[in-house]
């Protein structure tokens, strides 16, 4: 298994931004796994910041 | 979900690429993983069940000879295509030169295109196929600066519902997953 350290190293970018891309791809394994129910759909995750551009 | 299917990922050694093969090989899931980057050949000393490759995505006949590999090699079928590659484009219109709006077309668009055309016949002959793409907000909304990117993510939303409505009828789904820039690259 690829080590968290490494992960995070590899980011180089703080803690929390590496809890949201690690979020964001659980997201999307969920998306792609899970969700049985979901098709043809753009699921939007808006955390505004785009919105500052 | 089953492991008797292949996982295929592309961009698996960008940013989020990373933080989902991780999720995904914990969950001992038969994975081919390709990135131009070469290090997602080291994907490969994590388990056995990890097929990766480095090269162009863009080059259609190469990616279906290795997907027909690496699905032999792993004596399964592939029931999943997690497409999180492609490319930030940024400039005025006038700025961006023509070839620029192609090149980030062709990343974004094209090369999921052709990947999806390289596994759908494997969905379509075991009528089951998952399909995400990592897309942008840009697909939604428009801003200054961003016309080529907003264009290719808006394009590859509208080849994501065509195929939808041409696959649906053999148990295959796809969706967009629209980040904003947080979630991928800051």
């Amino acid at each position: 298994m690829m080590e968290d350290k490494n992960l995070v190293d590899s980011y180089a970018l703080l803690p929390r931004v590496f809890v949201k891309v690690r979020e964001t791809a659980r997201l999307c394994i969920s998306v792609l796994l899970d969700y049985e129910a979901i098709n043809g759909q753009t699921i939007v995750i808006d955390n505004g910041y785009s919105k500052m551009v | 979900m089953s492991s008797d299917k292949i996982v295929v990922v592309t961009g698996a050694c960008g940013q989020l690429g990373k933080a989902i093969v991780k999720d995904l090989s914990e969950r001992e899931l038969p994975l081919i993983l390709i990135d131009k980057d070469k290090d997602v050949l080291n994907y490969e000393d994590v388990n056995k069940s990890i097929l990766a490759y480095s090269f162009d995505a863009g080059n259609e006949e190469l990616m279906a000879e290795i997907l027909e590999t690496a699905s032999g090699k792993l004596g399964k079928t592939i029931g999943y295509l997690l497409y999180c590659a492609g490319i930030m484009s940024y400039g005025s219109i006038m700025e961006e030169p023509a070839e620029k709006y192609l090149d980030t077309f062709r990343q974004n668009v094209l090369n999921p295109i052709i990947a999806t055309k390289c596994v759908l016949p494997y969905m379509m002959k075991n009528k089951f196929g998952r399909i995400l793409y990592v897309s942008s907000v840009f697909s939604e909304i428009t801003r200054k600066n961003f016309s080529s990117y907003s264009i290719s993510k808006a394009g590859l939303k509208a080849f994501m519902e065509t195929t939808v409505k041409e696959y649906s009828e053999y148990n295959i789904s796809a969706n967009c997953i629209a980040l904003d820039l947080c979630g991928q690259n800051l």
